[in-house]
């Protein structure tokens, strides 16, 4: 009798301590909003790329000693089912953090929840930087680059390459209507006139994203005769306008400054008909992994998980999403969201291209991009005669920031 | 900068080669209008099926081009015999929807039809995409058409010019099949009268199978000719099927030269649009289609036709009152309610106030689609109306909640009433395509009017006011008003006016001849359900925080709509029992899979060909008989 009941106890106890290592091996649980079915093209390589960091860092043992569990939900690219989810993320599915790929409005929304419910939030995807200035929202973070500082050095990069003939000129823009494209615009307005190029803006034309009418489009746009044109177009509108404005003549003698057109993506799709010469952000992963030890290790582990899929500048920030957020809660000790998003305030972390921090006022990481022009090589589009920048450097400063968030 | 006289005739001059231009380019795009919407068009006079999947066979088109281009080469024959083959395949992916599933639809409501063709193209989004990826893909440009030839001076493209010419063609081709052929002859008598053609013997099944393979087959050749211009997308099936829409509907529906009208009419207006006035390209369409049915409600070239309007929708039959016992139910149901934030978590607060908020905007829709037979489509409207009412109130004017909420059903009324003259003057898929109209062009007013309304960023930080920010006091407040509302609905259901209205429903005629002014009891009652979905959309604004254009979209209307059918149209618990099943098989769809989609697509066809009665109406049925089997 005795030694039974020795044995139930002994069983009581080891019961009871495995459930405390249970409690302390209890994952991290992350909510993604993803967006499967709205937009897959960048969907697809966001995950791939969180799926990494997340094998990466379980690997070495998680995060405090727990695993990260991610709890991915498919938003349709649409803002109000993105703000459910979030709901739901959290007081259903009890996760510590929340982070998202979606577009820009998605992005706005949830962080506007993030706020009002004290959620930390992670944006891997949109640049539109009133995501993180328009308001005073510590709750936010970005492990990408923003707008503001893609047109700084997109602008300085064309000074650079196309000198005087920049200056006094008839400027036109075409950019999607939604909110990406609104904040590109303006900023890049903004910051050619600070740069004293003294532009006139003649024309500008906003088709609703995958919906261009590129032939009437261009018509419309050579109407005003500019010399200048100031392009932001994704997906499927790239190629009617790259198409269109090589038969339509409107490509010569202008210059295009282009931000979007060069993204891996882009790249893969155009092929030999990449148009040459255009000021453009690009990805030359294959010529930086060799300078940069940190890209070649996640570029190989990336090539061994996913075989037959490129990398995408979406599978970078991704990766580095993830990779901010485990640094953020290792910073804080805790996950207490009140914690984390203390924590964000200069947090450092291992991203995909090295050693990263995000910056204090809004939370941006200070990721690295390139900035060239548009070529063609082997019947393959390319990056040439590329520099690099960064966000701490072309960011504008903190006084810039809390002008916007006042006038709010 | 100062121009003389030949400058400025110089100038006249530019802007006359840009407008010719313009207008070719216009052309261009009505070509492949035109191929998609003459298919639409086809298969709607023969069939009476308005067909959503077909701008589902119109990417299927574009995509088996696409693998056929890259699997013979781009050169040459090659690519128009890969351009032919892909047309074929959409045939027979039409002939396979037509036979296995369509069949089974000819006989149900025109509504319910529209549902199991909208859940089909769902099924064809679902399958694209996960056959041939996510990644947008580039065909070649069509062989020694790359370039341009000069017309005014200007480059125009050659490949676009093909396509004008091509339409022609096709146009050509088409007069002389249905007008020099026997098959030709069959399908116009089929569009005049189809049960006479039956009658006099003529094999319906395989004349209606043949019209889909021709209609799917044009539908396939536009995909496939898009080739050169863009690169293939799953999303090319949305653009296209909303523009084949308001072509057919303003050529008129079953009528090829209306479809030759419109499409011009649509590809011009398209170009000119952006030339003239960018910032309201997409209101303009809907301008366009809203203001044509106004005035002739049935087309530019469409004809009224009697046999069509009577069966848009289920007949009710004598509406019972439901027996004593239910009451019972209801009171328990009322408690469980009320007593939910005392043991139920944040998470189930939120979604039963979801659940309640839907609940009332489905109970709109049932008030005037079963009680009042009237096919609203585009319910979404009056639901956004009251969000947006809301959001622009507290953003502009910092109103204070209980205003804001009384606002949302006044602005819904008001629109109701607006766009409801206009509606209730037509009849059947006229009515429910002029709801739609009006739906998609508030839709492009708020999607385009970015410095009002946000664009598609939508109006952020509607939160309610702090003694209602609590999950439990909004909870209350939802239960309160929905609860209410949904109350004084099914009161009026069972009122003289719900009498009369079900009366117009059931026996225009006679109802007319007793007096009752149909018209007149139908606008009323659609201000009357717009109140309540506005008071939706207010609840709902104020739940997200935010609106944003999709509250007014296609797919808002479509959930309104399967809640209200799955339910059961002619019920009365069955908003309630629809919104329930509804948004919880919708989040847990969407928590297991990514083919949430397809499911729901698979779903929506269970409904309309095995369960039309909806959930209710089959319990129902199924309890009828029990009791009558038991007695006897």
């Amino acid at each position: 009798m005795k030694k039974i009941l020795i044995g139930i106890a002994l069983c009581f106890v080891f019961l009871s301590m495995s459930a405390l290592a249970q409690e302390a091996k209890k994952p991290i649980k992350i909510g993604y909003i993803n967006v499967p079915t709205g937009a897959a093209y960048m969907s697809v390589p966001a995950y791939n790329g969180v799926k990494l960091a997340i094998e990466e860092i379980n690997a070495k043992g998680g995060v405090l000693g727990r695993p990260l569990e991610i709890i991915s939900r498919d938003s349709k690219m649409d803002p109000g089912e993105a703000v459910r989810l979030a709901e739901e993320l959290v007081s259903r599915d009890k996760v510590d953090v929340l982070m998202n790929t979606d577009s820009s409005a998605a992005s706005i929304a949830v962080a506007g929840w993030a706020k009002q419910n004290h959620m930390p939030f992670v944006v891997t995807a949109s640049e539109a930087d009133s995501i993180i200035w328009n308001q005073e929202n510590s709750y936010v973070a970005r492990s990408n680059s923003g707008g503001y500082a893609w047109n700084a050095a997109v602008i300085k990069k064309a000074m650079a390459v196309h000198g005087d003939k920049l200056k006094n000129k008839r400027w036109v823009t075409i950019a999607p209507s939604f909110e990406f494209g609104r904040s590109l615009v303006g900023s890049a307005k903004y910051i050619a006139t600070a740069q004293g190029l003294n532009p006139t803006w003649v024309g500008e034309q906003w088709p609703v994203y995958n919906k261009l009418s590129a032939g009437s489009t261009i018509v419309a746009l050579e109407r005003t005769n500019p010399e200048v044109v100031y392009a932001i177009l994704f997906g499927t509108d790239v190629v009617k306008f790259v198409r269109e404005a090589k038969k339509r003549n409107f490509i010569k003698d202008r210059i295009f400054v282009f931000p979007t057109l060069a993204i891996p993506e882009n790249i893969e799709m155009l092929g030999a008909e990449m148009p040459k010469g255009w000021v453009t952000v690009g990805h030359p992963f294959d010529e930086l992994r060799a300078k940069k030890p940190a890209l070649d290790d996640f570029m190989k582990s990336y090539e061994a998980a996913y075989p037959d899929q490129p990398i995408k500048s979406y599978s970078i920030s991704g990766y580095n999403g993830i990779k901010l957020i485990a640094a953020a809660i290792e910073k804080a000790g805790s996950t207490d969201s009140e914690k984390i998003a203390a924590a964000f305030d200069d947090v450092q972390f291992d991203a995909s291209f090295g050693e990263e921090t995000l910056r204090k006022i809004d939370h941006q990481a200070t990721t690295a991009y390139w900035v060239g022009v548009s070529d063609v090589a082997d019947g393959k589009g390319k990056l040439s005669d590329w520099s690099e920048y960064n966000m701490r450097d072309n960011s504008p400063p903190d006084s810039y920031i809390l002008k916007i968030r006042n006038k709010k | 900068m100062a121009y003389n006289g030949c400058c400025f005739l110089r100038l006249m001059g530019l802007f006359v080669e840009f407008y010719f231009i313009q207008f070719l380019t216009g052309l261009s795009t009505a070509a492949v209008l035109f191929l998609v919407t003459s298919g639409l068009s086809l298969i709607y006079g023969v069939t009476r099926i308005l067909n959503f999947a077909h701008g589902g066979l119109y990417m299927l088109g574009a995509y088996m081009a696409y693998s056929l281009t890259q699997y013979l080469g781009g050169e040459g024959m090659n690519f128009w015999f890969a351009l032919l083959l892909a047309s074929l395949g959409a045939s027979i992916v039409g002939v396979a929807i037509e036979m296995l599933v369509l069949r089974r639809v000819y006989h149900v409501p025109e509504l319910y039809q529209l549902l199991a063709t909208f859940a089909l193209l769902l099924i064809i989004q679902d399958s694209t995409l996960h056959i041939w990826g996510p990644d947008d893909l580039l065909g070649p440009q069509a062989p020694g058409m790359a370039g341009a030839v000069s017309i005014l001076g200007m480059p125009f493209p050659t490949y676009d010019l093909f396509l004008i010419g091509f339409a022609v063609v096709v146009m050509l081709g088409l007069y002389l099949l249905l007008f020099k052929t026997r098959f030709g002859v069959l399908l116009r008598a089929a569009t005049e009268d189809r049960e006479m053609v039956a009658n006099l013997g003529t094999n319906q099944k395989w004349l209606f199978t043949a019209v889909f393979a021709l209609g799917s087959l044009l539908a396939g050749l536009g995909g496939a000719l898009q080739l050169p211009r863009e690169s293939v997308s799953p999303i090319m099936d949305s653009n296209m099927t909303m523009d084949a829409f308001i072509v057919v509907v303003i050529g008129g529906m079953g009528s090829l030269f209306g479809a030759v009208v419109a499409s011009i009419i649509v590809g011009v207006v398209q170009a000119f649009g952006i030339l003239i006035f960018p910032e309201i390209t997409l209101v303009l369409l809907f301008l366009i289609m809203a203001v044509v049915l106004s005035f002739k409600p049935y087309g530019l070239f469409g004809r009224a036709e009697d046999m069509v309007v009577e069966k848009a929708l289920v007949k009710g039959g004598a509406l019972k009152r439901p027996a004593a016992k239910m009451r019972y139910v209801w009171i328990g149901l009322g408690l469980f309610l009320l007593a939910l934030p005392w043991f139920a978590g944040s998470y189930a607060l939120v979604l039963t106030s979801e659940i309640l908020i839907f609940a009332l905007f489905a109970a709109s829709l049932h008030f005037i689609m079963g009680h009042g037979g009237v096919a609203v489509f585009g319910h979404a409207l009056y639901f956004g109306l009251g969000a947006y009412a809301v959001a622009l109130l507290t953003k502009y004017f910092a109103v204070a909640m209980p205003l804001a909420l009384f606002a949302a059903p006044v602005l819904a009324i008001v629109g109701a009433l607006l766009f409801g003259w206009f509606c209730v003057r037509s009849q059947g898929i006229y009515l429910a395509m002029l709801t739609f109209a009006f739906a998609q062009m508030v839709w492009a007013v708020a999607f385009q009017w970015y410095d009002v309304t946000g664009g598609d960023n939508g109006i952020l930080g509607v939160w309610p006011p702090a003694w209602a920010s609590d999950k439990a006091v909004f909870y209350y407040m939802v239960l309160a008003l929905c609860g209410a509302s949904i109350l004084i609905l099914r009161y009026v259901v069972f009122s003289p006016y719900g009498y009369a209205l079900r009366a117009v429903r059931d026996q225009s005629r006679r109802a007319e001849a007793i007096g009752l002014n149909g018209k007149r009891l139908q606008w009323i009652g659609l201000a009357f359900s717009g109140a309540f979905a506005g008071l939706a959309g207010g609840l709902f604004a104020y739940s997200k925080g935010s609106v944003f254009p999709t509250m007014l979209d296609i797919h808002s209307t479509m959930d309104a709509i399967v809640m209200t059918l799955l339910g059961g149209l002619s019920t009365i618990s069955g908003p309630l029992v629809g919104s329930v099943t509804y948004i919880w098989l919708k989040s847990e769809i969407s928590r297991y899979t990514e083919l949430w989609r397809f499911a729901l697509g698979l779903i929506i066809l269970a409904i309309v060909i095995f369960f039309p009665r909806g959930i209710v109406g089959t319990f129902n049925a199924w309890f009828e008989k029990h009791k009558r089997r038991k007695k006897s």
